[in-house]
């Protein structure tokens, strides 16, 4: 099975495929040298890949098989070594200023600046696309808010929990209004209440938002609630499955996918 | 009598300056290529081992005005210890917020702006409170040879056993680099007002 022809387990996620490709890998090999300088090591092999605007794609893997390779040449923090990666028809790498503002990360852990108040990291990705104060302020303000952290404006990271401080992370992404959102792990450095409780609240703006979203889990759980589309990769980058979820899977479905993504996993 | 000391706070503050400046420079320059870091590193680690004494002497003997002697004394008494420091200050940038920055592909002026800025500016500040005390005392020693002004020539006129005299001067020179060490320990105070704090001291 192979991303050219993902498995598609519902009729209307069909429809996602009709979209225009907003992330496209065609052919995309990512080789490594050894740290010891002896050789290369392939992280990622031969990867074709299209991901359609509005799809919410879990990228699934055990550690080490290059989901965070595939998700850094998406960010173009890394360039291909053979093959070609596009989003929204350029070149991330060669052509990095051109996507300023139109992705948008978050990553595993929060990375706020700690000298600037939870206000002015939500407001981080505007100001870097020269948006003026007020605008930028403004919109930090209403996703803030949205994340539940309205009066903690003026707080610093310090002053806030770890899932405070991942839900301006969060309200930094989305208040670029990037079309495109990276994330790696957000939920993972969270303690399991808050990240179940999270992971509703994400995956609900992800999708009221229209946002076209890569993210990389270890939890096919995570996979499964936020997800419309599940690709798992097997080492070196492989993809091994690829399905396609309708907007609500039934119990079923989804009972049958983990199934078949723990067979994957497990092979 | 106050003009005296301006006149070496100046020297002092000036010379400071000047080593900050040319510090950072090879600092960005270190922190940038490793190719540059190798061949600065061991050059400015044997300009740190010589004493401010040689480095009066030098000047003494290439260059004639007062001011500049004093400025090369300073300026090259400070230097390392600048360069070094700042260097370390831009090598502990943490690698992930780096990333973070990037990600959100800022230009260059604006990467220094909101991360090199206030990621090395502790550093900046300790670097200040480590060299002004060096400074001082170098600048007195520097005045000794040439100069016709400042505490370190006053000092010189005291040389006759006027113990009164010699104390005055060097606790004004002191008071001086108190005043000074407060001023950026208020600085420190008020930019770093991010950080938190334990109720239990370390």
């Amino acid at each position: 099975m192979t991303a050219d022809r993902p498995l598609v387990m519902d009729g209307a996620a069909h429809d996602a495929a009709s979209l225009p490709v907003e992330i496209r890998f065609d052919k995309v090999s990512k080789h490594f040298r050894r740290p010891d300088g002896e050789g290369t090591f392939v992280a990622v092999e031969d990867v074709n890949l299209d991901i359609h605007q509005g799809e919410l794609v879990a990228l699934l893997g055990k550690a080490g098989c290059g989901k965070s390779t595939l998700f850094n040449m998406i960010a173009g923090l890394q360039a291909p070594s053979s093959g070609a990666v596009h989003v929204q028809q350029h070149d991330p790498f060669k052509e990095f200023a051109a996507l300023r503002g139109r992705i948008a990360i978050v990553f595993q852990n929060d990375r706020l600046l700690p000298w600037r108040s939870a206000l002015d990291n939500a407001a981080f990705g505007l100001e870097m696309m020269d948006v003026p104060l007020a605008r930028r302020h403004e919109a930090a303000r209403h996703w803030l808010a949205r994340l539940g952290l309205q009066g903690h404006e003026n707080d610093y990271p310090h002053a806030l929990s770890g899932g405070m401080r991942q839900r301006v992370a969060i309200a930094r992404a989305f208040a670029t209004d990037a079309p495109i959102m990276l994330c790696d792990e957000p939920l993972s450095a969270l303690d399991e209440i808050t990240a179940a409780r999270l992971r509703l609240e994400f995956a609900e703006l992800l999708r009221e938002a229209g946002r076209t979203a890569a993210f990389i889990t270890h939890s096919i759980g995570e996979a499964l609630d936020i997800g419309t589309r599940v690709v798992v990769l097997q080492r070196p980058a492989r993809i091994a499955y690829d399905v396609r979820l309708g907007a609500t899977p039934a119990e079923a479905e989804r009972t049958e996918v983990r199934r078949r993504i723990m067979d994957v996993l497990t092979m | 009598m106050f003009g005296q000391v301006l006149t070496t706070v100046a020297r002092t503050l000036g010379g400071l300056a000047g080593a900050f400046v040319v510090g950072a420079i090879l600092a960005a320059l270190m922190g940038r290529s490793a190719l540059v870091a190798r061949l600065l590193s061991p050059m400015l680690t044997f300009l740190q081992g010589i004493p401010a004494l040689s480095w009066v002497v030098f000047a003494v003997i290439w260059f004639r005005g007062v001011e500049t002697r004093i400025f090369f004394i300073m300026l090259f008494t400070t230097l390392p210890a600048f360069a070094f420091q700042l260097l370390d200050s831009y090598r502990s940038i943490s690698k992930d917020l780096a990333e973070m920055v990037v990600s959100f592909r800022p230009r260059r002026w604006q990467m220094l702006r909101v991360l090199v800025w206030p990621a090395v500016l502790p550093g900046v500040l300790t670097s200040w409170k480590a060299n002004l005390g060096n400074a001082s005392r170098v600048v007195v020693v520097a005045e000794l040879v040439g100069a016709t002004g400042g505490v370190g020539y006053e000092l010189l006129q005291q040389q006759l056993f006027d113990m009164a005299g010699a104390m005055a001067w060097t606790l004004q020179l002191v008071l001086f680099v108190l005043v000074v060490q407060w001023v950026i320990s208020a600085i420190e105070t008020f930019s770093l007002r991010y950080r938190g704090m334990s109720e239990r001291s370390l």
